[in-house]
């Protein structure tokens, strides 16, 4: 590239050498002289190169066009400025187009003339190969900026996670300050009223012996299962609906405030027996008792009537019920190599698993109340855990969400989905092999029975969570910048 | 076009969570708006009463008792859900253009509402 003194005389060439001393060179002998309107193309990229260029008035833009139709704008050129010498010194076809910017003057030189120029000028030839020299440099730099952008966009630091730990947990936290449907960071914690426990061998002694009154505080499901004989149910979710109906049940059965009165149905969490009671010592009985560590002996030592499991009736949930079953998918996509290893099938999988986690987190962050029973039903999570796992796991499911819609981190929020889905699996199975009749509180808040089927859809959310970790490249927003298409290093 | 094309994905997503928002907000409350009084004595007790206010909130009373519990209740695919402070549902099958409500106190969903956990209300208000 040149810039000319004193247009249509002398050129200097320029480029990056301004500094490289003056060169003059006498062009005013040879080319012809042409005139591009604005927006012309004067050369096109992949032609046969034939000419050189001087730009004497106006001003050009380069750029290149990708397979895909991309546009890379790669610098403008003004008065004095020179173009098309690459191709001609190399024989390669043009390597960037050219368009006029404005309506452009230039000398256009012909291969045969430009070869004589070098000939003549050999300041000129110096300063060609300084040129190209220096851009190869800059393509040097232009390449380790593209790898550090690639390595960037793929690299998982452990700021990554802590940022979607920490925005989870703030979120819920402050959330669960402002909402309605408010629950406590730990159930039962800063409660001090003292509960009596009793051994399961002792409570069974005075049962044989008719001295207690036996009462079931777990939900319908699990009581219908299989319970003590002849104990109550007091679903302890329902005591501040139904509490009159339990105290006349126990006026029925002759209770006064001193009977001995054995609550029992405590899960890990001791979210039932403990409640209830603490509920009923509330109303004025005061001889409640609860088993101690070994909450769960009665089933070994008393007698039972037990009744095949029923499972929740299944609810339509919907469009997202329907959108649920999508990942199973996956599964044929991963026959296939080359759309396995699809970026284009990254963006797909972070859409969906975007929009169920999404979804999946709506209706857990205004009611945690209700899936706070969730996790107590699956009978793995102790009581401390509890209310935590129920505020901070649905904003996790949001903000991780939102990062694989919007390409923020996308691999570190699929890692986080992908662990939350192991985590998800690990509890179906559970609840399937111990045959707990439960709901599922995956998409809804009740209405899903937790089956196999779930099972599968979470290893198909899993599959795509690994396949977005393992070849996610496109349309994301990352250290960076915007990366918008495929960058082959 | 780039400059628009970075625009539009972030707006897609933006735009897919709040369809998403909108979606979860459920039906109106307005036609069940009201105050029922169950059909039965319950356990000996005497009547519940069942109030519902258009704010989402409710009340459940036993008035001889003079017992109230409040709650919260929301109105999806024209079956009403009580949402109590425990985190257990009751789900509310209404019939009759909303005079009648049959509470399932089962605590899950079902098709109806099984009769031996069944609490019958009549719109009293």
């Amino acid at each position: 590239m040149a810039q000319q003194d004193e247009p249509g005389d002398r050129a200097r060439p320029t480029g990056n050498s301004a500094s490289s001393g003056p060169t003059d060179l006498i062009i005013s002998e040879i080319g012809v002289e042409k005139t591009f309107p604005q927006g012309s193309i004067i050369v096109r990229q992949g032609d046969t190169p034939d000419n050189f260029y001087v730009v004497r008035r106006g001003k050009v833009k380069v750029f290149r066009l990708s397979e895909e139709g991309i546009r890379t704008d790669l610098t403008e050129l003004g008065e004095g400025a020179y173009f098309g010498e690459l191709a001609i010194v190399t024989g390669q076809p043009r390597t960037a187009s050219v368009e006029a910017a404005e309506e452009t003057v230039l000398t256009e030189i012909s291969r045969e003339e430009f070869d004589k120029l070098l000939d003549d000028n050999p300041p000129l030839a110096r300063q060609i190969i300084k040129q190209l020299t220096q851009w190869l440099v800059e393509g040097d730099k232009r390449l380790e900026t593209q790898v550090v952008r690639q390595v960037k966009v793929r690299q998982i630091s452990w700021f990554d996670f802590a940022l979607i730990a920490t925005l989870s947990i703030i979120f819920a936290l402050v959330f669960n300050l402002y909402n309605d449907n408010q629950i406590p960071l730990v159930q039962g914690w800063g409660v001090t009223d003292p509960i009596q426990t009793i051994s399961a061998e002792e409570a069974l002694q005075k049962y044989l012996k008719d001295e207690l009154i036996v009462i079931d505080a777990r939900k319908d499901g699990f009581y219908q299962q299989r319970h003590i004989k002849d104990a109550e149910n007091f679903q302890v979710v329902f005591f501040d609906l139904m509490s009159p109906m339990f105290q006349f049940k126990l006026e029925h059965r002759g209770a006064t405030s001193e009977t001995p009165l054995f609550v029992y149905g405590g899960t890990l969490s001791r979210r039932f027996d403990h409640d209830l009671a603490r509920a009923l010592q509330n109303l004025g009985y005061e001889n409640v008792m609860v088993l101690g560590r070994d909450y769960d002996a009665w089933e070994k030592l008393f007698p039972l009537v037990e009744r095949p499991a029923k499972p929740p009736a299944p609810m339509d949930l919907g469009i997202m019920g329907l959108v649920e079953w999508v990942p199973v998918s996956i599964f044929l996509f991963l026959l296939i190599p080359s759309v396995r290893r699809s970026p284009y099938l990254s963006v797909f999988c972070r859409l969906l698993l975007g929009v169920i986690f999404i979804q999946f987190a709506l209706s857990k962050i205004m009611r945690p109340a209700v899936f706070a029973l969730n996790v107590v039903d699956y009978q793995m999570m102790p009581a401390w855990g509890v209310n935590l796992w129920a505020l901070v796991l649905p904003w996790a499911e949001l903000v991780a969400g939102l990062f694989l819609v919007l390409g923020i981190r996308t691999r570190t929020a699929a890692i986080f989905i992908g662990g939350m889905n192991i985590i998800f699996i690990v509890g179906l199975v559970n609840a399937i092999l111990h045959n707990y009749p439960i709901n599922c509180g995956c998409v809804g808040e009740t209405g899903e029975p937790v089956n196999w089927w779930k099972v599968l859809k979470n290893v198909g959310m899993l599959l795509m969570a690994v396949q977005i970790v393992l070849y996610d490249r496109l349309f994301v927003l990352d250290r960076g910048g915007f990366v918008w298409r495929e960058k082959k290093i | 076009m780039n400059h628009f094309r970075r625009k539009l994905f972030p707006a897609i997503g933006l735009a897919t969570l709040f369809a998403l928002i909108l979606a979860s907000c459920g039906e109106s409350r307005q036609p069940f708006v009201g105050t029922y009084k169950s059909d039965e004595i319950v356990a000996g007790k005497g009547h519940i009463q069942l109030t519902l206010k258009d704010t989402g909130e409710a009340e459940w009373s036993w008035v001889e008792e003079g017992r109230t519990a409040k709650f919260k209740w929301r109105v999806q695919d024209g079956r009403i859900w009580l949402y109590t402070k425990e985190g257990a549902i009751v789900i509310v099958t209404p019939s009759q253009d909303g005079q009648h409500l049959s509470a399932d106190m089962t605590g899950d969903w079902q098709e109806g509402c099984p009769t031996d956990k069944c609490i019958s209300f009549t719109r009293h208000k």
